[in-house]
C-alpha cells in the first residue's frame, strides 16, 4: 500500500509531464472508443436495413432460387403449402410474410429504368419495413386494390405522381407476357439511393395474379423475437432440402463489413503504439532521473520487485488517468452522437441496393466497447512502461547512489 | 551556426528519447502517405476503368441526352455523327473518335433474364478509343453480325460460354419492344464491373437495327494530352456548335470521385490523429528538455544568451528531432507504398460477390504523388517545431540567478 502512495507522489513531482503523457493515452482511447462507436453504428445501420428491406430476421427460399438469385427466377418459386407454415411454428418466430421480388423494365417511350418490384402483404410489412412511415406523397398500400408506391427518385425519373398510372410489363413464372397498370398510391423516400432510385411495391396478390404465381412466393420473410437468435432459430426450423433457411447475420454484406472492422483494429493499434511512445519516454526519464534514489531505495533493503511495482504504479496511474479521460470523452462523444447522429446522406444517396446503408449513422458505443477501450489504454501503457523499468534491476545500490 | 551546433548536440543528449519522439512522427506520417498512395491507386484506378472501357475522356452527346447518370433516353441523340467527325477532324489532340450506343435491355439465356447495358460499338474505329479488344480472354471479338461480346462474371451468373446462344430483348426508340438473338463470340475480362458482370457489346449497326434508329447515343474521344483536357473540351464545344455537348469524364462520373474525395478526407482524419498524438510526445519531450535543463539556460542567460536564441536554440531542437522523425516516416511511407505498387493488396476474394460503387475489381495497387509526400514531409517538420513553442515559453521567462540556483 505504501507503494501506492510512493507511486502517486512520484506522479505529482512533474505533474505536468505525468498530465502530458496520459493525455496522449487520453486522445488515443477517445478516437479508439469513438472509431468502434461509428462502425458499430454503421453495421447496425445496414443491418437493419437488412432485416427491414431485404431479408427480414430469417429469409426462406428454394435453393436454387438463392443460388441464382441475380437473375431473380421466378419459376424457382416457393410453394406456400400449409405444411411450410407448419414448420415455421416456433414460440420464437413473431411473423411471417411472403414477398414477391421482380425485375423489370420501366418507362414510357424512349426510356428504359431497370427496376425492382416487390408484391408484400402491406398489413404485415408495416411492422416489418415500415414503409408507411416512409411515405412522403399520397398514401401507402392498400391491400384490396390495384395499387402502386414507388421510391422518389425513380418516381422523378419515370415522371410520375400520385394519382398517375404506371404500366409494368413483364413476363409471367411460366415465361408467357404479362402486363398491368397500376394506379401511382403513394411515393416513398427511404434514403437509400439503390432504393428510392429503382423499388416499387405492389399488394402481394396483385403480383401473384401478375407474375402467375398462385400460391407461391419468391421469398418467405421471417420475424423473431431475439434478432440475436436467428441463427440458431434457422437452424432450429430443419425444412427439407429444397429450402434454403438464411440468418440476417450470413448476409454477404455485413460479413464483408465485419472483416473491415477487423481491418480497422490495425488502425487503433497504431494510434495505441504511437500514445504509447510518449509514456515510454517518460518512463525513461523518471529511470534516468531517479537513478540515486533508487539506489538508495536499494540500499535501504527495497527489493527489485518492489521497485518494479512502484515504477509500474507510476505507470499505471498515468495509464488510469490517460485512459480514465479517453473513456470519458469518447464516451460523451459517442453517445452524444448516438442520439444525434450524423447525417451521411451524401453517401447513401449514391449507394447500390445491395449496400443499404441509410442516409444518418447513429454511433452505437456499447458497455463493451468503452470498458475494453480503458482497460486497452491502462494494459498498454503497463506493458510499454515495462521496458524502460526492467533496467533499474540491474542496478547495483552503490553504483547507482554515486551517479549524479 | 553555433546555436544549430548546440541544439544538434542537445538532441543526441538524450538518444533513446529522441528516437522514440521522432519514431512516434514518423508513424503518423508513413500513414499518412500509405493512405494517400492507396486513395490514389483506388482513384486512378477507378479512373483508367472509365477511360478504357467506358465514358473515354470526353464524350459528345446531343444537347439534353445527358441528365444523369444511369439514364440512357434513345429520344435526343446524335442523328448525324457526321458533321460531329467533320467539324472536330482538324483538332490535333484528339487521338481516336469511335461511336457508341448505350441502351438498357435483357439478356436472356433461355431460363433467366438479367437487366444489362447493351453497348454497339464500331469495331474498326474502338480499338483507337477503347482497350476493350485487348481483354478478350476467352474466343474472340465481334466478327459475324449476330456476335456479342460479354464480360466473364456475367457469363458464369449466367451459365454462358463462347458459342452460347442468347437473347437481347429491348424496347426501341418508339417504345416497342424487341429481341435479337446473338451467339457469344469471346468473354472480356477488363477489371471494371459494369463490362464483367452488367453489359454485352455487339455491332453497332446490330444495336441500330435493335433500336429502330440510325444515329448513336454518343461519341468517345481519346486525348493525346489528359492535362489539357478542359481546353479539349472547349475547343470541341465551341466546334459542335449548341446542339451538342461535351462531357469530361470525371463530369460523367461525378458521384464516384465526390465518394473518392470523403473516404480520402476520411482516412487523412485518422491519420492526423495519428500525428496530433506523436506532436503531443514532442511536447512532452521539450517540455522534459526545458526542465532539466533549467540551470544551464540560467548559465546561458548569464552568459549573454537573449531570449530569442535560447528560443532559437529549442526551435532547432524540435526541428532537427521533427526532420529525423519526417525523414524516416516518409522512407516507412515509401517503402509500404512501392509494396502497394509493385506486389499490390488483393482483396477481391474478401469481396467478390458484391457490386461495388466504385469501379474497380479489388486487387488494390498504388500510385505515390511524390508532391503529397513532399507536403507530408513538410508537415511533420512544421508541427514539430510549432508544438515546441509552447514548452520553450517556460524558459524564456526564467530569471538567470534563480535559474541557476535551480536543482
Amino acid at each position: 500500500m505504501y507503494l501506492l502512495k510512493l507511486a502517486y507522489r512520484n506522479f505529482f513531482r512533474n505533474t505536468r509531464r505525468s498530465i502530458i503523457s496520459g493525455i496522449s493515452v487520453a486522445i488515443a482511447i477517445t478516437v479508439i472508443i469513438f472509431a468502434q462507436s461509428y462502425m458499430r453504428g454503421v453495421i447496425e445501420n445496414i443491418g437493419g436495413n437488412i432485416v427491414r428491406l431485404i431479408s427480414g430476421h430469417i429469409r426462406i427460399t428454394t435453393k436454387e432460387y438463392e443460388r441464382r438469385e441475380r437473375m431473380i427466377p421466378l419459376s424457382e418459386a416457393l410453394d406456400l403449402t400449409p405444411e411450410l407454415y407448419d414448420e415455421l411454428d416456433h414460440d420464437e418466430i413473431l411473423m411471417v410474410s411472403p414477398r414477391i421480388k421482380f425485375g423489370v423494365l420501366l418507362g414510357e417511350e424512349e426510356l428504359n429504368i431497370p427496376a425492382l418490384g416487390y408484391a408484400i402483404d402491406p398489413d404485415k410489412e408495416t411492422n416489418i419495413s415500415g414503409l408507411d412511415q416512409r411515405i412522403i406523397e399520397g398514401s401507402y398500400l392498400d391491400a384490396s386494390s390495384n395499387g402502386v408506391i414507388i421510391g422518389n427518385e425513380l418516381a422523378r425519373r419515370l415522371d410520375l405522381g400520385v394519382g398517375d398510372t404506371l404500366t409494368i410489363i413483364t413476363r409471367t413464372a411460366y415465361d408467357s407476357p404479362t402486363g398491368i397498370n397500376l394506379l401511382v398510391k403513394g411515393i416513398f423516400s427511404i434514403g437509400i439511393g439503390g432504393i428510392d432510385r429503382s423499388v416499387f411495391y405492389i399488394p402481394f396478390n396483385v403480383g401473384q395474379k401478375l407474375l402467375d404465381l398462385e400460391g407461391r412466393a419468391t421469398e418467405l420473410v421471417i420475424i423473431v423475437k431475439d434478432p440475436d437468435k436467428a441463427i440458431n432459430i434457422a437452424r432450429e426450423i430443419g425444412l427439407h432440402g429444397d429450402h434454403s433457411v438464411v440468418p440476417f447475420q450470413y448476409n454477404p454484406i455485413l460479413k464483408y463489413i465485419n472483416t473491415f472492422s477487423f481491418v480497422y483494429s490495425i488502425f487503433y493499434a497504431i494510434i495505441l503504439i504511437v500514445a504509447c511512445s510518449t509514456i515510454a519516454n517518460t518512463m525513461i526519464m523518471v529511470v534516468f532521473e531517479r537513478t540515486k534514489e533508487i539506489g538508495m531505495m536499494k540500499a535501504m533493503g527495497l527489493n527489485n520487485l518492489s521497485v518494479v511495482g512502484l515504477l509500474i504504479l507510476e505507470a499505471g496511474i498515468i495509464g488510469f488517468v490517460g485512459s480514465f479521460l479517453g473513456t470519458v470523452s469518447g464516451g460523451i462523444l459517442s453517445y452524444w452522437l448516438k442520439y444525434q447522429g450524423v447525417d451521411l446522406s451524401m453517401m447513401s444517396s449514391s449507394t447500390s441496393a445491395d449496400m443499404p446503408f441509410g442516409p444518418i449513422i447513429y454511433f452505437s458505443p456499447t458497455p463493451m466497447i468503452i470498458i475494453t477501450g480503458f482497460l486497452f489504454g491502462l494494459l498498454a501503457t503497463v506493458i510499454v512502461a515495462f521496458l524502460p523499468i526492467t533496467r533499474i534491476t540491474k542496478l547495483e545500490p552503490a553504483k547507482a547512489l554515486k551517479t549524479v | 551556426m553555433k546555436i544549430f551546433n548546440l541544439a544538434w548536440r542537445n538532441v543526441f543528449r538524450h538518444r533513446r528519447r529522441t528516437i522514440i519522439t521522432a519514431a512516434a512522427i514518423s508513424v503518423g506520417l508513413a500513414v499518412m502517405i500509405y493512405m494517400d498512395t492507396m486513395m490514389n491507386g483506388l482513384d486512378s484506378l477507378a479512373a483508367g476503368n472509365i477511360i478504357d472501357f467506358e465514358t473515354s475522356h470526353l464524350e459528345i452527346f446531343a444537347k439534353g441526352y445527358y441528365r444523369e447518370e444511369g439514364l440512357f433516353p434513345l429520344d435526343t441523340i446524335i442523328e448525324n455523327p457526321e458533321f460531329i467527325l467533320q467539324r472536330i477532324g482538324k483538332i490535333k489532340t484528339i487521338k481516336g473518335v469511335t461511336p457508341r450506343i448505350k441502351f438498357q435491355c435483357r439478356i436472356n439465356n433461355g431460363i433467366d433474364e438479367l437487366p444489362v447495358l447493351g453497348i454497339g460499338i464500331d469495331i474498326e474505329k474502338e480499338s483507337k478509343v477503347f482497350e476493350t479488344a485487348n481483354t478478350v480472354v476467352r474466343g474472340g471479338y465481334l466478327k459475324n453480325q449476330d456476335d456479342i461480346l460479354i464480360g466473364k462474371d456475367l457469363a458464369k451468373d449466367m451459365d454462358l460460354d463462347v458459342g452460347s446462344f442468347l437473347t437481347i430483348i429491348t424496347r426501341d426508340q418508339y417504345g416497342t419492344y424487341e429481341a435479337y438473338d446473338f451467339t457469344v463470340s469471346g468473354l472480356i475480362n477488363t477489371g471494371h464491373p459494369l463490362l464483367d458482370r452488367n453489359a454485352a457489346l455487339m455491332h453497332i449497326n446490330i444495336a441500330q437495327r435493335l433500336l429502330s434508329m440510325h444515329g448513336i447515343t454518343e461519341l468517345c474521344i481519346k486525348t493525346r494530352d489528359d492535362n489539357k483536357l478542359m481546353q479539349l473540351k472547349q475547343e470541341i464545344a465551341s466546334e459542335i456548335g449548341k446542339n451538342f455537348e461535351v462531357y469530361t469524364y470525371k463530369e460523367l462520373n461525378a458521384g464516384i470521385f465526390e465518394i473518392s474525395g470523403m473516404k480520402r478526407s476520411g482516412q487523412f482524419m485518422l491519420a492526423l490523429v495519428v500525428v496530433i498524438i506523436a506532436a503531443v510526445g514532442i511536447i512532452n519531450t521539450m517540455l522534459m528538455a526545458v526542465m532539466e535543463r533549467i540551470p544551464e539556460i540560467g548559465m546561458l542567460k548569464a552568459m549573454g544568451f537573449g531570449n530569442y536564441n535560447i528560443v532559437k536554440m529549442f526551435i532547432y531542437e524540435g526541428g532537427i528531432i521533427g526532420i529525423f522523425g519526417s525523414l524516416f516516416g516518409c522512407f516507412l511511407g515509401l517503402l509500404a507504398s512501392f509494396h502497394l505498387v509493385y506486389f499490390g493488396l488483393d482483396l477481391s476474394h474478401m469481396l467478390k460477390d458484391l457490386d461495388m460503387i466504385y469501379p474497380v475489381k479489388f486487387i488494390i495497387t498504388g500510385e505515390i504523388n511524390y508532391m503529397i509526400v513532399l507536403g507530408v514531409f513538410i508537415f511533420g517538420v512544421v508541427v514539430s517545431v510549432i508544438v515546441t513553442l509552447w514548452p520553450v515559453r517556460k524558459a524564456t521567462k526564467l530569471e538567470p540567478v534563480e535559474a541557476l540556483r535551480h536543482v
